[in-house]
């Protein structure tokens, strides 16, 4: 069986840049989320880029939440007009969403 | 006084005594010149023969060339033959075909000698008259032979009368004169005889002809008329009687006169005694005699009278009337004659076999007899026997069918009395005859009433014109018309056209007949009638003796339709009580026709609807209901019984749904089931719920003049909800049939049959109908089955739904039919509605495994399914499989604490927009939603326009309306 989504981690100036490829859904949720918080402390930097995700429900919004407040420093990056972003504009989520990756990046530092 | 009376006695006795001898020597004269005279004509015929057997031998007369003959004959004729009269030949049928002098064929084959010599072949003797010649003449006939020796004509010779005469004159001694008269009492040579003296003169011949044998020669004469003896002596072959009359000499005369002297004196003086006594005796007895005869014809005028009055036909009023005539003493025999043919009605006596009827005459007074007159050769052929003895009238009988005339013959001259008597029974008859014909004409009458009842009924027992047309014609033929052809208008390209016939008349179809049928109005048509000169030639044909009737139909002002009615030669012609009869039938047809369109329009607007619901698989009403019926009329119910069903979209968005089964078959259920069709419909679109639908339907089949018997169910849905309200008023519950296969009869809101019971407002119920599911109507031809238990045939319908459950509406309304009722024989109608809740239109439906592991496949299929959804944008495709994403994963989550296995997906794209259903097994909000959950329902809520979920005890259905265009809090 074929991953329905791929995880990519990039750690650059001390921040950890998790990008998923795919879908996220019920069925592979807490993998996905098990690998974006996979050796990381909670004062760690994260971002998780979405730019390349594909399918994004209520349950993967859920685990993007449970996710930042493992490590406050959560940033999210989605372009303001891709889907991802208008799925996450649905929802009330407290994790900021930026543009691109690197935008996340320097706003996950600022804050840790 | 005694001396006297002695000495008157003495002279008598001695003038008596030479009166008698010389009686005697005249007696012996008379006989003597008869016979001479007799030898001498006997000679004369024999010669006259012999001289005609030699003309006859010519070759010509064997071969029968009539030219030859002419020609031989003329030039016998030019050189002087023995015949001063002419002669001439007869061929084989009678006619004169050559003569000399020359004369115009004609008939003679009627004369005796001229039949004795063709039937029998013998020589034959006659006077005559003619034919060439006005004189009397005797004629010899001989018959002339082809060479195998059969007759093939007549050689007959005359010799005028005087001719003969010339021969006899020497032999007529002093005082006497000669007379020959032939056999018939006509003279032939000399003076006129007195009536009594012809009656004489035959008496001998009668008597031979009597009793076959008898005197050839003797003396006879009147009684007391001794100058008038009269010598006779009967030729052997034609029968020639020849007779000498004493002329009154002196000698004989002084005798008789001395004779008659003495007698006279002496009867003088008895006579003044007797006179009296005996006048007054024979006066007593006359009038006895005469008040006899008037009382035995007053009798036998009352006999005839009462058997009159008891005959009902003209026939056997003839027979009567002959009988009764003949009966009249004078009277021989009477014979009743048809004026049209001559043909014989009626005959009583020895009547003359060859008959013919006098000419008529219109001075002729009914029933009256005509003056007492001879028969007329020239008009009424007779043997020669018959009409020298009889005298004939003719009296006309009126009244009756046919023109009759009795032909009557006498023995002898009637008594005034007597002709009163044949007048009387002639008045008699001709009103017996008048009451016959109308007794006849009352029997046809009441038989063409019979006719007119039976076609009327045998008609009316079918629906619709076409077959009415061919009933008719059928019921026609052949009591009333050898042919019946129909040809009606209904305003159709071709008109219809039934033929029904017995010959082959019926060829002639099309024949255009209602144009005749306009123009001529009701008419009697021959084949020779100009007016059917209109119709096409191919109707009138080479059938000469065909008699037509052309009978327009009417409806309205209009001639709908025409009937042509055909006799053939050998039928009786068309009278004109059958005009009226044929007019009253038209107009009894003409009311069947109109009620048949009626029947037939009725039935149109019945089932215009049912025919649009029919006529295609599967009727979509508004985005969200599908339907389906099937219809199987019963067998041998005339085409349509009373099942209906109806689909009726409400303006506030509902639908209802009808289905109706009315009691009984044919013209009335159907009509009926019109009416009640209508009024649910009007009850339904005027928003009225099952419940008031069915109660003020059953008001409605209670009003009319007829109660309506039948059983409905009314069932509203509103596809928003899914929420139904029914109502069944003695009808089959509805049956519901959930998507996992639960399936319901909706037993609640019953009352009995429309009009079978009181009128009572039926519960209300209610049911909710999940997206998916169907309601399946149907009336009980569907599921009723002999010897089946209710319950059972239920259960068999829930069976067959479930198993057809996931088909379209039409699939599985046929599939349930054909299920239900196999190829069996329908004894009533069957009908059946399935109507489906869920979106119209492209529709992908699948179950999965209620596992996480399904919610990829899940949004594959419906990936691929929203990219051929038309008006989506790919942001729109995405979100809307987001949705489904939310609603599926709810499932899962909802599965895996229910500990179930399948969730059933659903996507549907309407004219609007699309419609996304997810059903599982669980239930929703049984708990408080956690966070996730409401985040999802939130999701869900945003992206649709309508999000319905419905749960209960078997689990949680949720469906998701998305409308095209309406996107603007999302997609802005």
């Amino acid at each position: 069986m074929t991953q329905l989504a791929e995880i990519t981690r990039t750690d650059t100036d001390g921040v950890a840049v998790v990008g998923i490829t795919g879908e996220v859904d019920l069925s592979n949720v807490t993998t996905i989320e098990q690998q974006i918080t996979h050796g990381l402390a909670a004062d760690a930097a994260l971002v998780v880029d979405l730019t390349s995700l594909e399918f994004l429900d209520s349950i993967g919004i859920a685990m993007l939440d449970r996710v930042a407040r493992t490590i406050p420093s959560t940033r999210l990056a989605a372009p303001a007009d891709g889907h991802v972003a208008r799925v996450l504009g649905m929802v009330s989520l407290d994790v900021p969403i930026h543009d691109t990756p690197a935008e996340a990046a320097k706003a996950a530092l600022t804050h840790s | 006084m005694a001396l006297v009376v002695a000495i008157a006695t003495l002279g008598g006795w001695i003038s008596w005594r030479s009166y008698n001898s010389l009686k005697d020597q005249q007696r012996a004269n008379v006989r003597q010149l008869a016979i001479a005279t007799a030898a001498t004509v006997d000679q004369f015929i024999a010669r006259s023969r012999e001289s005609l057997v030699t003309l006859g031998s010519d070759p010509s007369f064997a071969a029968g060339d009539r030219l030859t003959i002419q020609r031989h004959l003329g030039d016998l004729n030019n050189v002087g033959g023995d015949f001063t009269g002419g002669t001439a030949w007869i061929d084989a049928g009678g006619t004169l075909r050559a003569s000399a002098p020359r004369v115009a064929p004609r008939d003679l084959g009627w004369r005796r000698d001229v039949r004795a010599a063709l039937d029998e072949g013998r020589s034959a003797v006659a006077t005559t008259v003619g034919p060439m010649v006005d004189l009397p003449a005797i004629t010899i006939a001989i018959p002339t032979r082809a060479p195998d020796g059969t007759v093939n004509g007549v050689l007959t010779g005359s010799v005028n009368l005087p001719t003969l005469a010339s021969l006899t004159r020497g032999l007529e001694p002093e005082g006497m004169d000669l007379r020959v008269v032939d056999r018939a009492g006509n003279l032939v040579i000399g003076g006129a005889l007195t009536r009594l003296e012809q009656a004489h003169a035959a008496s001998p011949v009668a008597q031979m002809r009597r009793e076959g044998s008898g005197t050839v020669e003797g003396v006879t004469g009147p009684i007391g008329r001794p100058d008038r003896l009269l010598g006779f002596k009967v030729l052997p072959d034609p029968d020639w009687l020849v007779v000498t009359g004493i002329l009154r000499t002196d000698a004989f005369a002084s005798a008789r006169r001395s004779f008659r002297n003495e007698l006279l004196s002496l009867l003088a003086a008895l006579f003044v005694v007797v006179g009296a006594t005996v006048f007054g005796a024979r006066r007593l007895r006359r009038e006895h005699l005469d008040e006899d005869r008037r009382r035995a014809r007053a009798e036998r005028l009352r006999d005839t009278a009462e058997r009159l009055i008891s005959a009902t036909s003209e026939r056997s009023v003839n027979t009567i009337t002959c009988e009764a005539i003949a009966a009249t003493p004078t009277v021989a025999w009477c014979a009743i004659l048809d004026g049209n043919d001559g043909s014989s009605l009626a005959q009583a006596g020895p009547v003359p076999a060859r008959l013919a009827l006098l000419p008529d005459r219109d001075d002729q007074p009914a029933a009256t007899p005509v003056a007492v007159q001879p028969a007329l050769r020239a008009n009424v052929t007779l043997d020669d026997d018959v009409a020298s003895s009889l005298r004939l009238f003719t009296m006309r009988l009126p009244g009756g069918e046919t023109d009759a005339h009795a032909m009557i013959g006498l023995r002898a001259s009637p008594t005034p009395g007597e002709l009163d008597e044949i007048g009387a029974i002639g008045e008699d008859a001709s009103q017996a005859r008048a009451r016959a014909a109308l007794i006849a004409r009352e029997r046809v009458l009441r038989a063409q009433t019979e006719l007119i009842a039976d076609v009327g009924a045998n008609v009316e027992a079918a629906l619709g014109v076409d077959a009415r047309m061919q009933r008719l014609v059928a019921s026609l033929v052949p009591d009333f018309a050898d042919m019946a052809m129909i040809e009606v208008d209904d305003g159709a390209a071709a008109p219809h056209v039934a033929v029904d016939s017995g010959v082959d008349i019926g060829a002639r179809q099309n024949a255009g007949i209602l144009a005749t049928a306009r123009q001529a109005g009701a008419t009697l048509l021959r084949s020779s009638d100009p007016r059917l000169e209109a119709i096409p030639a191919a109707a009138v044909s080479d059938d000469d003796g065909v008699r037509f009737l052309v009978v327009p139909i009417r409806s309205g002002e209009r001639v709908a339709a025409a009937l042509l009615l055909g006799r053939n030669a050998e039928s009786p012609p068309f009278v004109p009580e059958e005009l009226t009869v044929a007019q009253i039938l038209a107009e009894r047809v003409a009311m069947a026709f109109d009620q048949a369109r009626l029947y037939e329009e009725q039935r149109d607007i019945a089932f215009t609807l049912q025919d649009s619901l029919l006529g295609v698989p599967e009727l979509a009403v508004g985005d969200q209901v599908t339907m389906a019926a099937q219809y199987r009329p019963g067998e041998g119910s005339l085409e349509i019984g009373g099942d209906w069903f109806d689909c009726i979209p409400l303006a506030d968005g509902s639908v209802a749904l009808a289905i109706g089964d009315v009691v009984g078959h044919g013209l009335s259920a159907a009509a009926a089931m019109g009416k009640l069709s209508s009024a649910l419909r009007a009850l339904a679109l005027n928003g009225a719920h099952p419940q008031q639908v069915l109660q003020r339907l059953d008001v409605f089949a209670r009003s009319g003049a007829e109660r309506v018997m039948a059983t409905v169910a009314s069932v509203v849905l509103d596809p928003r909800t899914g929420v139904i309200e029914y109502a069944a008023a003695g009808h089959p519950p509805p049956l519901l049939i959930e998507p996992d296969g639960t399936t319901t009869f909706l037993w609640d809101g019953r009352t009995g049959p429309l009009s079978a019971t009181r009128t009572r407002i039926a519960p209300p119920a209610r049911a909710t109908m999940c997206d998916g599911a169907c309601i399946v109507l149907f009336t009980d031809g569907l599921i009723e089955r002999r010897g089946e238990h209710i319950d059972d045939s239920l259960a068999r319908l829930a069976d067959a739904a479930r198993r057809v459950f996931d088909r379209s509406p039409h699939e599985m309304a046929a599939a349930l039919v054909a299920e239900m009722l196999g190829g069996r024989r329908l004894t009533d109608d069957a009908v059946v509605m399935v109507t489906r809740l869920g979106y119209v239109g492209r529709r992908h439906r699948q179950r999965f495994p209620a596992t996480p592991r399904s919610l990829a496949s899940i949004r594959e299929v419906a990936r691929s399914w929203l990219a051929a959804v038309g008006p989506l944008t790919s942001d729109e495709r995405r979100l809307l499989l987001l949705g489904l994403g939310e609603a599926t994963a709810n499932a899962v989550e909802h599965a895996y604490r229910a500990g179930q296995g399948s969730l059933h997906i659903e996507l549907r794209e309407h004219p609007r927009g699309v419609t996304m259903c997810v059903t599982d097994a669980g239930q929703w909000r049984t708990e408080p939603p956690s966070e996730d959950r409401g985040r999802g329902l939130d999701i869900i809520s945003q992206l649709f326009d309508e999000v319905h979920v419905a749960t209960d005890d078997t689990g949680t259905a949720i469906r998701m309306e998305y409308v095209f265009g309406a996107r603007s809090k999302v997609t802005s």
